[in-house]
């Protein structure tokens, strides 16, 4: 057992006892008898937005709009108008995509999103710093969740391989998120402590996962008996984890130099 | 899409259908119960906490429901405040599983992979259970309950960047007490 904070996900079927629900339910009813609902105001927009006709016509300017309003959402960061239209556009691909291995290439795409918008907010000097953390840890928290979704298809992937085109797909998807990952870490900021280590925060899951996608594709290779290009992915793994790890090390000294210059009494 | 399940009762119960609210408790009892029982280590206080905290949801949404603008994150409110008065009159104790693996050996099928999960699960509720309340009570709030950032700010009236910050500490925290659960 591990203490990644992904087991812990594993609590949410923590059986809950009958019992006890049974009981809550009772004493509920019991309460909501003695005391019912109190109409009041709460229905300001009740019969407004509940008339058919209006709800009708609701639906069809939603459903013209939609498509130019997604459209417009692709470029859009955490803290603007149409992000979340942009999440939502993309739980919905999440949802649609059925196999296993097509659900791993979906998360894998939308985790490059999650790191494009941190560059993009990186390099924004326009924002107020404030903001900008927030909004910047908006964004690495959908990548921290898509890392977890990914650990865990990649599992299922492990023990159920999927098709040959899909499962490269998925690996190939999965590569191009590290690439921009590995980059995200060269460029993060260490001026901003907070900043940067919320940038580093996902590195263990992340080269876990990578060591996981090289494995699989190197057994893949084998499976087809080609096994030419395996130098080829290792030493780019080799290359891409160097790069992080020189970051993360660099990052470090730089943390304990200004922790030092913080600990030094002024005169 | 619990989200729009969510939102769908609120309107239900804002219109004075009280059967929505009935639902609700359906949806998130089970949650509050867990949410409870990993914050204070028992069972019986879980209980108590998961029944009151309907209780007390229901006495303020059947005259504020117009105020109440997150279901979930109301909920979590309220069970936050009175796990917070448990905090200040009593000590916490461990979470024990064995009534459950008791009733996972007379269950029908193959109980093994059961009572593993069971006891991989009772590992994980009493290593958080030596955590600090504060780190223990994020990492319930975020991994186990799911609340998004913005729900966990709302819930503890913290502002989201100090959420982020005390959460992502609270995750090396629990790397960091790794070595002292074992491997089986």
């Amino acid at each position: 057992m591990s203490c990644n904070p992904r087991e812990l996900k594993e609590l949410r079927r923590f059986p809950v006892p009958a019992s006890a629900l049974e009981t809550g339910r009772e004493r509920l009813r019991i309460v909501m008898a003695e005391l019912p609902f109190v109409p009041g105001t709460s229905r300001r927009f009740g019969i407004f937005i509940w008339k058919p006709a209006m709800t009708f016509a609701l639906v069809c300017v939603l459903v013209l709009s939609s498509g130019g309003v997604v459209m417009a959402s692709r470029g859009a960061v955490p803290g603007e108008r149409l992000y979340p239209v942009k999440l939502v556009s993309e739980g919905v691909q999440e949802r649609l995509a059925v196999s296993p291995a097509r659900k791993f290439t979906v998360q894998a795409a939308h985790a490059a999103h999650r790191l494009e918008e941190t560059e993009k907010l990186i390099v924004n000097k326009k924002l107020i710093e404030e903001d900008r953390d927030e909004r910047i840890q908006t964004a690495l928290q959908g990548y921290e969740d898509h890392l977890f979704t990914m650990s865990a298809l990649a599992v299922r992937l492990s023990v159920d391989p999927p098709k040959l085109k899909a499962g490269d797909r998925a690996l190939q998807a999965a590569e191009r998120m590290f690439d921009r990952h590995a980059e995200l870490v060269d460029s993060a900021t260490v001026t901003q402590l907070v900043l940067a280590e919320a940038v580093l925060e996902p590195i263990d899951m992340t080269l876990d996962l990578q060591n996981e996608v090289l494995e699989a594709r190197m057994n893949r290779g084998r499976e087809r008996g080609d096994e030419k290009d395996h130098d080829e992915l290792e030493e780019r793994h080799h290359v891409r984890s160097e790069k992080i790890q020189k970051r993360l090390r660099t990052f470090q000294f730089e943390l304990e130099a200004v922790k030092t210059l913080e600990n030094i009494p002024k005169k | 899409m619990e989200w729009l399940k969510e939102a769908t009762l609120l309107r239900r119960i804002r219109s004075g259908d009280e059967t929505a609210f009935v639902e609700t408790y359906e949806l998130f009892g089970p949650k509050i119960y867990r949410h409870a029982l990993f914050r204070t280590s028992s069972p019986e206080t879980a209980d108590d906490i998961m029944s009151e905290t309907f209780v007390r949801a229901w006495e303020t949404i059947r005259v504020k429901a117009a105020e109440i603008q997150r279901l979930r994150a109301f909920l979590y409110r309220v069970a936050d405040n009175l796990i917070i008065d448990h905090y200040r009159r009593n000590a916490r104790s461990a979470v024990s599983m064995t009534d459950e693996i008791e009733e996972s050996l007379q269950a029908p099928g193959d109980p093994h992979a059961e009572i593993d999960r069971l006891l991989r699960s009772e590992r994980l509720a009493q290593e958080l259970a030596q955590m600090r309340p504060e780190v223990r009570d994020l990492l319930v709030m975020r991994y186990v309950d799911d609340l998004s950032i913005e729900e966990i700010a709302s819930v503890t009236g913290k502002k989201k960047n100090a959420v982020y910050v005390a959460l992502h500490r609270a995750v090396k925290e629990l790397k960091l007490a790794c070595p002292a659960i074992p491997e089986n």
